[in-house]
């Protein structure tokens, strides 16, 4: 009997100690970067922003220690799996502190109810891929950084390029927070032009078939669509129009590159030809070369990044490592302001410090924060990609994006 | 006023000395456990409380669960949805209308208790298979809705809840208190009456029924019970995660909810708190492996779930509370020798039936049925199979409604709808097949009985164990053992019905129909398979009742007994009457003879 | 018109699906008393085990597989379902229906559900699965999509309807003509009568059981290539025959089949039918008609008439 209660107390123990965690290990403390991101919805975006986080840590400390003031901390990238759902992000956020978490990298999801729990350890947050304005706010949440074009600079170039053109425009967006966000941007954007929006709807992100949706979107008379979604919904909306037989071009933000849209859409690639996203631009002004260094570095670490598909002559197409950049910037700036502070522990200290440090950004422009702007990415530097075989281009008719280079997305022999 | 003080004095005085006695050791590791958890704040991080605090809402919900299905044995699948509604409602007063927390959880519980009497009142009446299948679509209909209208769940996006005053500890202490009061309030009512009544109802609902035992009330009951604690641990679980996120409460959460129940026990207050401690600890073995792979595991938790309740439910044993139990001493139940027996009082009733009619399809089953019998005599209804005998019976307990005919007891028409008022009414019958409650002793077989006269309405005072409630338990006691005594089975009281013989088992049945503290006594062969001496016994205690003052209309296919005890006879044959007299003029019929031909009885 | 024609067309294709998926749950609650709560997860494993074979995990890349491959692996993925189905019934089911213990089938159904979609989940990691074609309906009309006055109607509606009823037929000439089908059906009016005249009671059971999801499983991968495929769609559909079911107090196969179809058409209707710039209408789809299903449950329940099993 009293074997079964010491047995019964062991068990809870253990329960107990696989709650706690963390770890700090004899004189080398580890520190640990939380990487907070839907791996299992999206496994592009978490592995992408994983990745570029882990390049930025490698880089700096090498496969040793970084030596901060006069200490020598090990850092180490720990991946947080939300799912796509908001309240997984905020345990993950909780969990990360009980496992020594010095930062968080997140993608977006969740940060409405996690920042609070975040700022109360003034613990840095850094958003490196939704753009929704309101998660951003420096008096209000001072521990929130963002290094990602805004949906409100998408959304007003989206207008610019697309009102000139006269078309009649459905808005459609999903329920998640990314669309939500997203839908408002446009609504701002588009505010004047009432007459070019023939209608606005929501897509439910778990309907399995939107083709009620579309259906409506084509008869309110347009001949465009602006789809703001998370890419499975952007692919979803895309399937369920084209198989109506409705050819008209589609619009989107940075999800519209995401590999997923290509994946479902690899049996009919004639489908995707055309689709036109706006995304943040790859390469900085003063030229292709940093770009082109952070590619081979990255593809030095973590070999390339097949979409899974291939154009219509054979050839493996590859995706670019664009939202891996902005989680190395964040890490970059992290990191300097550590080193500014002096002190990893002092958090304090640590916050204050993002907003004094400047860094240069794998693309070669400039990060840097202060106590107005904690906006990494300057507003309007979005251009626009079209899809032509698989792979996309800088499109012609807009000022900006004609100037850029097309990176190459066909795998080297 | 010393008056009021002395009996409440009296009253803890008593409660303490029987605490002590049913004190066991398990008790003494719970409460230590409480006392110890109450203080773990004190050295927890503040994630680790938080977590523990939303560990401890789960398990409120899982024991409110219990009450509906440990209980009541309704397999309801949808407690998460009642989660869901308390944990919305909560999250939309919050974030939407700015409440405090308060005035948010109780409008969350309230909304889920709502919810559960407009389900039960639907659903309450259906057999286990459809309430099942009921409660799954119920599960996907919260589940769909959520996702379906984002202005209600907040969509993909959840609703954020700015932290109000209530901290983790706060959420702690509340939680680890609320847990242990449903528990109590379990183990409480799963001991008093209207436990027994619902583990009679649960083990045999027919026989429960035939007892007047409420099945709609008491389920009804219990499932809101379910559905409102339901709703208090959603809402404030919600509260304490800061974000309502319509993906947590899709039918895997009902599923967690009803597999810890089933894993830890469900008919024990502690067993939903084992069983989902045992599924927690499974998802943290399994997140801390994918830790060291850099995986993430929450995609793998549904399988993890039901290959534990696969496992437990495979290897039989009842859950993880009862293989535990298996190392407890059991409690050696006294039985104090009663002081000596007041007078049996059986007061009969002129029963008669006129006319009654009833087909099945277009079988015709009775075919003008009329039969009346005084007090203090026995009336029997004989014939061979199929003549319409137990249908007969079922139509004069109220089990069936016949398709025409009066039925009237002293002269006023029997108008009661149900089984249970008419069983109020004085009008108890047992079964044609032995149908004892398994698990229970022959005593509370009897009780399940008794427990007609106070209404089994008496769940929060069973639970608080009043005064006054007690007193009235320890007199039925004290009947139903008188009752045991009429019928020979004293000495069997503690003695679980499963281990009786069987014709000790119908005795155990005619006891609890007379603990109803019947008028009119309907008895569905009450002989069958006993030897002779069995037999010879029946007909003795028949007797003894008789002499009492009972009505009593029995069917038999024993005609010895018959003979020995029947003042009329009537006799059946395809749903009619053809005879009608004393035994010794029925028997020498030949009509009757002929309706006897072929069987090997006479 | 042409919306009219649309809703019909989409309607009748999808209820088609939901008809025989309800004729599955109906056979096999007539037969046992059993509710298969994992219904719709054994057709998500016939369907992805088809496309296991068929195509693999990656993207579908390849518009048409080769019919050989395709009756191999559609071969393949009913296989397993039929397995799943029979030994669900023998180990985990049967014992508990012996001992009447109705909490225990019920777990176990939804347990087994759970466990294979998070099985099927962890070997499909996408978000939707595209199912590859094995007929050339894209040769016809405009990639596969007619217009026929003024709707865009796919082509593979129409096989979807005609294959579905020519299931539902299969299975009722089925159930009246052949040995086996009465065999099932003295099963159903009196299990303990079959086994004493013979009928081998249980190895028939649990035939239906396999052959049940197996039926379905056929047609959902028939209408699979129209639109992105995941296993909450499979769950889905197996929730939406249960409603079906449910609706006609598990009836006879017919009665079954036109509930589905009804389904189909009304939740066709409200969908589409809501154009008028109110966004309600796609959301009520899905949510309507359990609650009718629900109300039909509470309603019947009232008017039945109190019987005992004694």
């Amino acid at each position: 009997m009293r074997r079964l209660s010491l047995l019964a107390m062991s068990c809870c123990c253990l329960v107990f100690a696989s709650a706690c965690g963390g770890s700090s290990s004899g004189s080398t403390k580890t520190l640990v970067i939380a990487v907070n991101a839907p791996f299992s919805k999206t496994p592009y975006i978490g592995t992408t922003i994983a990745n570029g986080a882990k390049l930025a840590i490698d880089e700096l400390q090498g496969s040793g220690t970084l030596p901060i003031g006069d200490k020598s901390y090990r850092f180490r990238i720990r991946r947080y799996d939300t799912g796509g759902s908001p309240a997984a992000a905020v345990r993950n956020v909780r969990r990360a502190f009980s496992d020594g978490a010095v930062a968080i990298v997140d993608e977006g999801t969740g940060v409405d109810a996690s920042w609070s729990i975040a700022a109360d350890d003034d613990v840095p947050i850094g958003i490196v891929y939704q753009g929704g304005i309101d998660l951003v706010d420096p008096q209000e949440r001072p521990n929130v950084f963002r290094i990602v074009p805004t949906d409100h600079g998408i959304a007003y170039r989206l207008a610019e390029y697309l009102l000139p053109k006269r078309l009649k425009i459905a808005i459609l967006h999903d329920d998640s927070g990314y669309g939500e966000e997203g839908a408002k941007a446009l609504a701002a954007a588009f505010s004047g032009a009432d007459d070019a929006v023939t209608t606005r709807i929501t897509l439910p992100s778990g309907a399995t078939d939107l083709a009620p949706q579309l259906l409506a979107a084509r008869r309110s008379g347009a001949n465009a669509v602006i789809v703001w979604a998370q890419a499975p919904v952007i692919a979803k909306a895309l399937i369920a129009a084209r198989s109506a037989g409705w050819d008209v071009p589609f619009y989107t933000p940075p999800a519209g590159a995401d590999p997923i849209v290509r994946q479902e859409l690899a049996d009919h690639p004639e489908w995707i030809d055309g689709l036109t996203f706006a995304s943040g631009r790859m390469t900085a002004e003063e030229g292709t070369a940093p770009y082109y260094t952070f590619e081979g570095k990255y593809r030095q670490a973590f070999g390339l990044e097949r979409v899974g598909v291939k154009t219509r002559t054979g050839n493996v197409v590859i995706q670019p490592p664009e939202h891996a950049m902005y989680a190395y910037d964040f890490v970059n700036v992290l990191a300097a302001a550590i080193q500014a502070a002096g002190d990893p522990t002092d958090r304090a200290k640590v916050l204050a410090q993002m907003e004094e440090v400047t860094v240069r950004g794998a693309n070669g422009d400039e990060r840097a924060f202060n106590e107005k702007n904690h906006e990494g990415v300057v507003d309007d530097d979005v251009y626009f990609a079209r899809f032509h075989d698989m792979t996309f281009a800088p499109v012609e008719d807009d000022p900006l994006s004609s100037t850029l280079p097309t990176v190459s997305q066909i795998e080297p022999d | 006023m010393n008056a009021v003080a002395a009996r409440t004095t009296g009253a803890f005085g008593a409660a303490l000395t029987e605490a002590r006695r049913a004190w066991r050791w398990p008790a003494t590791l719970a409460t230590a456990a409480f006392v110890v958890a109450l203080f773990a704040p004190l050295v927890l991080s503040r994630i680790q409380t938080q977590e523990l605090a939303a560990w401890l809402y789960l398990a409120l919900a899982a024991i409110g669960l219990a009450f509906a299905v440990g209980l009541a044995g309704m397999p309801s699948l949808c407690e998460g949805a009642f989660m869901a509604v308390g944990a919305f409602t909560a999250a939309q007063l919050r974030s939407k209308a700015g409440a405090d927390p308060v005035s948010a959880t109780i409008a969350g519980a309230a909304l889920a208790t709502a919810a559960g009497a407009l389900l039960g009142i639907a659903f309450v009446r259906l057999g286990r298979v459809l309430f099942a299948v009921a409660t799954w679509l119920v599960a996907w209909l919260v589940a769909l809705s959520l996702a379906a209208f984002p202005e209600l769940s907040g969509g993909a996006r959840g609703l954020p809840i700015r932290a109000g005053a209530f901290t983790e500890t706060i959420h702690y202490e509340l939680a680890l208190v609320l847990v242990a009061l449903a528990a109590l309030v379990f183990f409480a009512i799963a001991r008093g009456a209207p436990g027994l009544a619902l583990a009679a109802l649960r083990v045999r609902p027919p026989a429960a029924r035939v007892l007047g035992v409420p099945a709609t009330r008491l389920r009804l009951g219990a499932f809101v019970a379910s559905a409102g604690i339901g709703g208090l641990a959603g809402a404030l679980a919600v509260q304490l995660a800061g974000i309502a996120d319509p993906a947590g409460y899709g039918p895997f959460l009902s599923f967690k909810l009803f597999a810890a129940v089933l894993l830890g026990g469900a008919a024990t207050a502690l067993g939903p708190l084992a069983g989902l401690a045992a599924i927690s600890a499974l998802f943290h073995i399994a997140h801390w492996i994918g830790n060291l792979e850099n995986v993430s595991t929450t995609r793998f938790e549904p399988m993890i779930a039901a290959a534990l309740l696969l496992f437990v439910l495979g290897i039989g044993g009842g859950g993880i509370v009862p293989w535990l139990r298996r190392f407890v001493p059991a409690r050696t139940a006294t039985i104090e020798a009663s002081p000596a027996p007041p007078p049996r009082r059986f007061a009969g009733a002129t029963f008669a039936a006129a006319g009654i009619r009833k087909s099945f399809g277009g079988l015709a089953a009775l075919v003008d049925l009329s039969l009346t019998a005084e007090p203090g005599t026995i009336v029997a209804l004989i014939g061979p199979n199929g003549s319409g005998k137990t249908t007969a019976l079922r139509i004069f307990s109220g089990t069936l409604v016949s398709d025409g005919g009066r039925l009237t007891l002293d002269g006023a028409p029997l108008i009661a709808d149900t089984t249970t008022e008419r069983v109020r009414s004085g009008v108890a019958r047992t079964l044609q097949r032995t149908a004892v409650f398994d698990e229970l002793t022959a005593l509370e077989n009897v009780l399940v009985g008794a427990g007609l006269e106070r209404g089994y309405g008496g769940a929060i005072r069973s639970a608080l164990a009043t005064p006054k409630e007690r007193a009235e338990t320890e007199r039925l006691r004290g009947e139903a053992l008188d009752i045991l005594d009429l019928v020979g089975l004293r000495a069997a009281a503690s003695t679980p019905a499963a281990h009786l013989s069987s014709s000790d088992q119908r005795l155990t049945m005619l006891a609890a129909a007379l603990a109803t503290r019947p008028r009119v006594l309907l008895l569905d062969e009450p002989a069958a398979g006993g030897s002779a001496e069995d037999v010879a016994r029946l007909a003795r205690l028949l007797d003894a009742l008789r002499g009492d003052g009972l009505t009593i209309v029995l069917v038999e296919h024993n005609l010895r007994l018959v003979s020995a005890v029947a003042e009329r006879v009537v006799v059946l044959d395809g749903g009619r009457t053809i005879a009608d007299g004393p035994p010794a003029e029925v028997a020498r019929e030949p009509t009757v003879r002929d309706a006897y031909l072929g069987t090997h009885r006479l | 018109m042409s919306l009219a024609l649309q809703i019909v067309i989409t309607g009748l294709a999808a209820g088609g699906v939901y008809g025989v998926v309800a004729i599955g749950y109906t056979l096999i609650y007539r037969l046992t008393g059993v509710v298969q709560l994992a219904l719709g997860e054994f057709i998500a494993l016939a369907v992805f085990g088809t496309l296991l074979v068929a195509a693999g995990t990656g993207p579908v890349t390849q518009t048409s597989v080769g019919a050989a491959r395709f009756v191999l692996a559609l071969a393949v993925g009913l296989a397993i379902c039929i397995a799943a189905g029979v030994l669900t019934y023998a180990l985990a089911i049967k014992p508990y229906l012996d001992r009447g213990s109705t909490i225990g089938w019920v777990a176990v159904t939804v347990a087994i559900a759970f466990a294979i979609r998070a099985a099927v989940s962890a070997v499909f990691e996408r978000p939707s699965y595209v199912f590859p074609d094995p007929f050339p309906f894209r040769d016809i009309g405009r990639g596969g999509v007619v217009t026929i006055a003024g709707a865009s109607i796919q082509v593979r509606a129409f096989f979807v309807i005609a294959l579905a009823v020519a299931l539902a037929a299969l299975a009722n000439w089925t159930l009246e003509r052949t040995r086996v089908g009465r065999g099932l059906q003295a099963i159903a009016a009196d299990s303990e009568g079959a086994q004493v005249v013979g009928i081998p009671v249980d190895r028939l059971v649990a035939g239906a059981f396999g052959l049940a999801g197996a039926l379905a499983a056929v047609l959902a991968i028939a209408a699979a290539p129209s639109a992105p495929f995941d296993v909450d769609t499979a769950t889905l559909l197996g929730v939406k025959g249960l409603v079906a079911a449910v609706i006609v107090g598990f009836g006879s196969p017919w009665l079954a089949f036109a509930a589905g179809v009804a389904l189909g058409l009304v939740e066709s209707t409200i969908a589409s039918a809501s154009i008028s710039g109110a966004q309600l209408g796609p959301s009520y789809r899905e949510v309507l008609p359990i609650a009718v299903a629900l109300a039909v449950v509470a309603l019947r329940s009232r008017r039945e008439e109190r019987l005992e099993f004694e």
